[in-house]
């Protein structure tokens, strides 16, 4: 329900772009026939609909999804409004607000999110109650109207003439008009049925109804009803001449209701603006033919202009798409290059990208690196988050950096948007995460602490010792004594293995497959010094050790000698293998 | 007699209704389907709802009036003259022959009745 919710903020965001290109250009547009504006507002309604859209580089759509439905789960969230001022006065704040604290399960900007959308589907149904009780008073008021004659009826509950119904439009009329006014009237109401307004008006109004958080929406429905009335009016004086156009703006003006409510379905005459309405009647004059051109062809344009989404952005080189996720390491002291080269256009707009990292005590450089004279532009970091923003960068190609001096680095890049032609604002978001560089660790830890326990006991020339683990549980633990250092414990079963290898042959000579217990003392700065290793004792002793020792669940994997033997025995074969192949071909290049 | 009000659209249904009463309601909405219009539920409807007031009665599905014709028109020009007139017929009668044309048929008959009401 949430990504229905951001699909439709998104597309209002979207439309809202579009009203306001429609508003200035209706402006501009004032003598062009209202016909022509009408359709522009039809252009709005396709924008709020259609999901999808062809993209192009004409397009002046800021951005074509501006809440990414990630925001939920992302560990920063932003969002990207394709207006790089807009970006960095939001940005910031969203992030300090929203980002999930890290160890909490709920991201605050889902349970958010959560709310709006049933906030919008409440004021969705609400809405929808209200037209829907508005429509049957109305139907039930005017029930004991009077045929005229076709489908023109007359009732002494109309104020205002107006067209009611979807399939079967009907004319109401009030009581005593005089034959004048009635002749205007009935001209004007059956001109919006074959212009089909009965559809239209319902149609924006259903939209607003479902976008109606976006009080822009409300603003091109109050002028999509003018215009209606005023491409109506102009049908139906297009063939009068100038004293009955005079008459018509005196039922016009006779006629006139001041209602200030928007409803959805009676085409009222009198309803909207009369005074522009006079104006535009007494002032029509047939437009010139390229009056009419210029209109379409702005017109068109708008369409192309705000139909279409933003293009992908072009990648000048590299070979992957928005979205991938790199990961690769850094030794220290390493710099890393992030994949694609940029190419900036021009000098003038400071750019901002946001990178986010764990552990937060790192000290991380990145930035910019011209790729002719090596200068960078960087920004420092230490807390797990930054924004950065450089201004003045000259044009020219970059590539973008990162790098730590301190320690082992694995990190990952997800590009979330990135624009190389131009002077766009690009933001990627990036981690670097030192787990795997942890785990990574702590394997090392225990292989080395394995050959170590195992070294002693007769191993002769020519033998080689390996081992392989599969940890089943660890443990965090506090400060074994006054070294204050954190300990854990590391539950594994440990198969230690030792080959020969003559004639090509591979040989097994001797090893031991024992659950193993390790604790370690775990430094700051992640090294693991061996505090204690623990095997259990033989015979009967063996099962009850191993349950007294091993944690929870482990225990039963623990005593389980079927379960890792095959994959252990594999790895210790293959590392045999590698060892000995790499001998051989040694030994014969010597 | 407190008239009760009777709107343009029910007014009309009346005047079907005095051209034809007594009827019985199935062909009372038979004509009010032709001549107004109306669907056979409005028609039941506005019967019901004259009948509330004590304009018509509905008595074994045979419709009849309460009250005539003249007794409404001359309700009518009671309310107008009061409302608009300050309660001076004089005053609704010359504004009447002012503004509209009275033919000399038309005079000739008001005479007659003002010399009937002179009398009688």
């Amino acid at each position: 329900m949430e990504a229905v919710f951001l699909g439709a903020l998104n597309r209002s965001i979207t439309a809202g772009w579009l009203v306001l290109a429609v508003v200035v250009l209706r402006l501009l547009l004032k003598k062009a026939p209202k016909r022509i504006t009408c359709l522009l507002w039809a252009l709005v309604a396709i924008r709020l609909v259609c999901p999808f859209s062809y993209e192009s580089a004409l397009s002046l759509i800021p951005s074509a999804e501006t809440v990414s439905p990630e925001i939920l789960y992302t560990r920063s969230p932003t969002i990207q409004t394709g207006i790089p001022a807009l970006n960095s006065a939001v940005n910031p704040l969203i992030l300090q607000s929203f980002t999930p604290a890290v160890g909490v399960s709920a991201n605050p900007l889902q349970i958010w999110t959560f709310l709006a959308s049933v906030l919008w589907l409440m004021g969705i149904a609400a809405m929808l109650l209200y037209t829907l009780i508005s429509y049957i008073r109305l139907q039930r008021r005017v029930q004991t109207a009077v045929l005229l004659r076709e489908n023109i009826w007359q009732s002494e509950y109309v104020t205002s003439p107006f067209v009611l119904g979807i399939i079967c439009p009907r004319i109401y009329l009030p009581f005593g008009m005089s034959e004048e006014d009635m002749t205007h009237v009935i001209a004007h109401e059956q001109t919006h049925i074959r212009r089909r307004d009965h559809w239209w008006k319902p149609l924006g109004f259903f939209l607003l109804i479902v976008y109606w958080f976006n009080p822009l929406l409300w603003m091109a429905y109050v002028l999509l009803c003018r215009d209606i009335e005023l491409a109506c009016d102009e049908r139906v004086i297009r063939d009068l001449g100038g004293e009955a156009r005079a008459d018509y703006s005196a039922t016009l003006l006779k006629c006139s209701v001041s209602r200030s409510s928007i409803a959805a379905c009676p085409l009222a005459f009198g309803e909207v603006g009369v005074k522009q309405r006079v104006k535009n009647v007494l002032n029509y004059k047939k437009p010139a033919f390229w009056v009419i051109l210029v209109a379409v062809i702005a017109g068109l344009s708008v369409a192309v202009c705000f139909l279409t989404d933003p293009a992908a952005p072009k990648i000048a080189d590299g070979n992957f798409t928005l979205g991938d996720t790199f990961s690769f390491t850094l030794e220290p002291s390493e710099t890393a290059y992030y994949p694609p080269e940029i190419t900036l256009q021009d000098d003038s707009s400071p750019l901002q990208y946001t990178l986010t990292y764990s552990p937060s005590d790192l000290r991380v450089e990145f930035g910019l690196m011209a790729e002719d004279d090596g200068t960078e532009y960087l920004t420092e970091s230490v807390g797990g988050r930054a924004i950065g923003r450089i201004r003045d960068v000259p044009a020219g190609k970059y590539r973008v950096f990162i790098r730590s001096s301190e320690k082992n680095l694995e990190y990952s890049v997800t590009a979330k948007s990135l624009t190389i032609e131009g002077n766009m604002a690009f933001d990627f978001a990036g981690t670097i995460d030192d787990t795997q560089q942890k785990a990574r660790s702590l394997d090392a830890a225990i292989t080395a602490a394995v050959l170590e326990e195992n070294r002693d006991a007769h191993i002769s020339a020519g033998e080689f010792a390996c081992e392989s683990h599969a940890i089943l549980a660890t443990e965090a633990g506090g400060p074994a004594d006054s070294n204050q250092t954190d300990t854990m414990t590391v539950y594994a079963l440990v198969l230690y293995q030792r080959y020969t290898y003559a004639d090509g042959e591979l040989a097994e000579s001797s090893g031991s497959y024992i659950p193993t217990a390790l604790t370690f003392d775990v430094s700051v700065s992640g090294e693991y010094m061996l505090r204690e290793y623990w095997i259990p004792r033989d015979g009967s002793y063996y099962a009850d050790d191993i349950r007294e020792k091993f944690p929870g669940s482990s225990a039963q994997d623990a005593l389980d000698d079927q379960k890792y033997i095959e994959l252990l025995q594999k790895d210790c074969d293959t590392q045999a293998q590698t060892y000995f192949s790499g001998a051989d071909v040694a030994a014969e290049t010597k | 007699m407190e008239m009760p009000k009777i709107f343009e659209s029910e007014y009309r249904f009346c005047l079907i209704l005095w051209n034809h009463e007594p009827i019985k309601s199935t062909e009372l909405v038979k004509l009010c389907q032709e001549q107004l219009g109306w669907k056979p539920t409005t028609t039941y409807t506005v019967i019901k709802r004259l009948s509330e007031r004590g304009v018509v009665k509905n008595e074994k599905t045979v419709v009849t009036s309460l009250v005539s014709k003249d007794e409404v028109q001359a309700a009518e020009i009671d309310e107008l003259v009061e409302k608009k007139f300050e309660g001076s017929m004089p005053a609704f009668l010359a504004a009447f022959a002012k503004h509209q044309k009275l033919s000399q048929e038309d005079v000739d008959a008001v005479q007659g009745m003002i010399d009937q009401y002179r009398e009688g």
